[in-house]
């Protein structure tokens, strides 16, 4: 097998940069980006993209930490370079405070970002409802920009993308030899995988350029993360909805409890409704599976599932599943040679 | 009662703000009038990038530090409330580099969570090995004065376009109190040797990815001589000059070209980002802040001048406590001539 050809269903923030690891991992593949939506219609362009891990139940914690870190040194990188602009990815400070103690002093990814440590008194006043928090410095990936600068290296790559609909991943087989799904919502038709779930998100993006500081409330469900242009405010939690539109009560509820962790956005312009499904799952797929119709194999290897973590990870599972294929183009390797005895 | 105020940059306009807030209903007949040849956008103030940050070292002058404290206390007390968006008040966080340790500033307890660097901040600027991490405020001039001139004016607070020539001029025309608020041009009002332009250059570029201030230092070349970055609401500010003695105000190619080498070096994302504007502009620079009475002896009168001026490029920074000081010293000499039966007490 000179050239493997290998379709790459998605293309947000996990599909692109699926795509991208597998070009680099296997310089002689012939990848190519199929996907229903580009940037900035994915999930992906409704989050802010801010690397504050998502903690996943059935994956171990070492994993999480290693796709986590590896994100973020691969990120940091570019931060620090002429592209981050372009890129879209930017350093951002700020707190994430507690109403009540955390259980855990320590969250795992403590000693990746940086400059992690609790607030001090005087921090801690500008929060009156809150009595516990912490200080850090992350990275944001602001999308479009980072789809967007994906998709220009993809290209730059000799990758083709193609906007379709993908219906049943069997479309695919005599076209290409090995297929990698990145759907992530779509997984629950496409594959048929009963374990992923919506968490529905609402988001505000407001123009508030005197935000530069990130807040986050430790419950998840309330913050501040101020982008390049525009600052998300969040947000929800809604497990099991799949509603795409816009609600304006939820509009309302965030805003108010946005401006009561950070008054000054009373003076936001420009209010911007976006909702995004989160493709939610106990632990992230990433898998390699053959299917089997009628004779004919079809490997597969699955990348989705990231629910509310997937910019924190993408480039850790990205890389995962890039070995995957690794794996899987030896195996086809190996019986083409076989079939060649 | 009439008190002139000369010059409406912020330490003028503030000055005047704060004597009015303390006194206009202890003495009803208080007329307060503003005379400038420069008012906003024009002034100098305008040209600050708008950091709370004093100079590394305050050279045992504990007044000026606690002047500085009560300006940042001031604001962060303004922070959450409605005026701060027009104000152009703001939180931010950011670096200050050094290529050696240096020790901890004055006003390390000051400002919020004050650290120094770890290894891994240090990555992202090689070429320092030390640095410090802060919160601090963002003051812009450019929606700070037009505040200030808007409360003024809603307080019947009187403007005048001119420049005033000397004290005696305003005291000639029947003015009781004038606070010389004349920053770099205090000069021409009254000799002084000790005042020096500190002549700064900017560049003012659209790169709103920018979320942190990065000021850098060289403990051999001084303060603001070193390049530095610091991110607005609307434009990023870039700079690193300081030359002393140079009252030029056109901007320098080769400083241009200084500052722009050296802000790239240390951001390189920032040789993607447009420039808008460049600006150069006088900081009035003295060894202290001159804020003292002067009684000035015109015929058989005795004038009464307040000097508040000589706070360098930490006029933001300073702004408040000098106001609050020079209110303090407009009471006492109220007291003298008796217009007061006792100096307000805990408000000052």
């Amino acid at each position: 097998m000179a050239s493997p050809k290998v379709a790459v269903v998605g293309a947000g923030v996990v599909g692109l940069s699926t795509a991208l690891c597998i070009t680099e991992t296997c310089p002689s593949c012939s990848v190519t980006v199929l996907s229903d939506q580009f940037s900035p219609n994915t999930t992906s362009d409704v989050a802010a993209g801010m690397l504050i891990p998502h903690i996943y139940p059935d994956t171990p914690i070492h994993r999480q930490k290693q796709w986590f870190r590896e994100t973020f040194a691969y990120l940091f990188a570019i931060s620090n370079s002429a592209e981050a602009s372009e890129a879209g990815i930017h350093l951002v400070s700020g707190w994430q405070v507690f109403k009540s103690t955390p259980k855990e002093e320590l969250p795992f990814w403590s000693d990746i970002v940086l400059g992690f440590r609790p607030m001090s008194e005087a921090e801690l006043q500008k929060f009156p409802q809150h009595r516990f928090g912490q200080a850090f410095t992350t990275l944001k990936c602001d999308c479009p920009p980072y789809l967007l600068w994906l998709e220009k290296r993809l290209k730059a790559t000799g990758t083709q993308m193609y906007t379709r609909k993908v219906a049943d991943l069997w479309e695919l087989h005599s076209e290409y030899d090995i297929v990698v799904n990145c759907t992530g919502m779509g997984a629950h038709q496409l594959v048929g995988d009963k374990q992923l779930f919506p968490v529905r998100g609402q988001v505000l993006k407001v123009h508030a350029p005197w935000v530069t500081q990130f807040i986050r409330d430790g419950d998840g469900l309330t913050y501040i993360y101020p982008g390049i242009h525009r600052v998300t405010l969040g947000g929800t939690r809604e497990k099991g909805s799949w509603s795409l539109l816009p609600d304006a009560g939820t509009t309302r509820d965030i805003f108010d409890r946005c401006c009561s962790l950070e008054p000054s956005l009373q003076g936001a312009q420009d209010i911007e409704v976006k909702v995004g499904l989160r493709p939610s799952r106990q632990c992230v797929r990433v898998q390699r599976e053959v299917l089997s119709q009628g004779g004919v194999k079809l490997p597969v290897v699955h990348n989705y599932g990231h629910g509310a973590g997937g910019f924190s990870v993408h480039w850790g599972t990205a890389k995962g599943a890039a070995y995957l294929v690794e794996e899987c183009v030896s195996a086809l390797q190996g019986s083409s040679s076989r079939a060649k005895l | 009662m009439r008190v002139a105020i000369i010059g409406a940059g912020v330490i003028g306009l503030s000055s005047a703000l704060c004597i009015h807030e303390q006194f206009h209903s202890l003495l009803p007949s208080l007329e307060l009038e503003v005379y400038a040849d420069h008012f906003t956008p024009h002034t100098t103030s305008d040209g600050a990038a708008g950091l709370w940050q004093p100079y590394l070292s305050d050279h045992g002058n504990l007044q000026e530090t606690l002047w500085n404290k009560e300006t940042f206390d001031y604001l962060l007390g303004h922070l959450h409330s409605p005026a701060a968006k027009e104000m152009g008040l703001f939180l931010i966080s950011g670096y200050n580099l050094f290529t050696e340790p240096a020790p901890d500033p004055s006003w390390k307890n000051i400002v919020l969570g004050f650290r120094n660097l770890t290894p891994k901040e240090l990555e992202l600027f090689p070429g320092y090995s030390y640095g410090w991490f802060n919160t601090a405020l963002m003051l812009e001039g450019k929606s700070y004065l037009p505040w200030l001139t808007n409360r003024l004016t809603q307080r019947g607070v009187k403007f005048f376009h001119k420049k005033v020539e000397s004290f005696q001029e305003l005291f000639s025309q029947g003015v009781d109190v004038v606070l010389n608020c004349s920053g770099m041009r205090s000069g021409d009002l009254q000799p002084d040797p000790e005042l020096q332009p500190g002549r700064g250059q900017i560049i003012k570029v659209l790169a709103p990815w920018v979320k942190h201030f990065i000021i850098t230092h060289d403990l051999k070349s001084g303060i603001y001589n070193s390049p530095y970055v610091i991110p607005g609401s609307e434009f990023t500010v870039l700079g690193g000059i300081y030359q002393h003695g140079n009252w030029s105000e056109e901007n320098s190619a080769k400083d241009h070209k200084s500052i722009w080498d050296s802000c790239c070096r240390l951001l390189p994302a920032l040789q993607k980002a447009k420039i808008v504007a460049e600006w150069s502009g006088l900081r009035p620079a003295r060894p202290s802040v001159r804020l003292e009475r002067e009684s000035i002896r015109l015929g058989n009168l005795q004038a009464e001048v307040i000097h508040n001026y000589g706070h360098g490029g930490f006029g933001i920074t300073i702004h408040w406590g000098c106001a609050m000081a020079a209110a303090r010293l407009f009471g006492s000499i109220l007291q003298e001539k008796k217009q007061l039966g006792t100096i307000p007490g805990p408000r000052l």
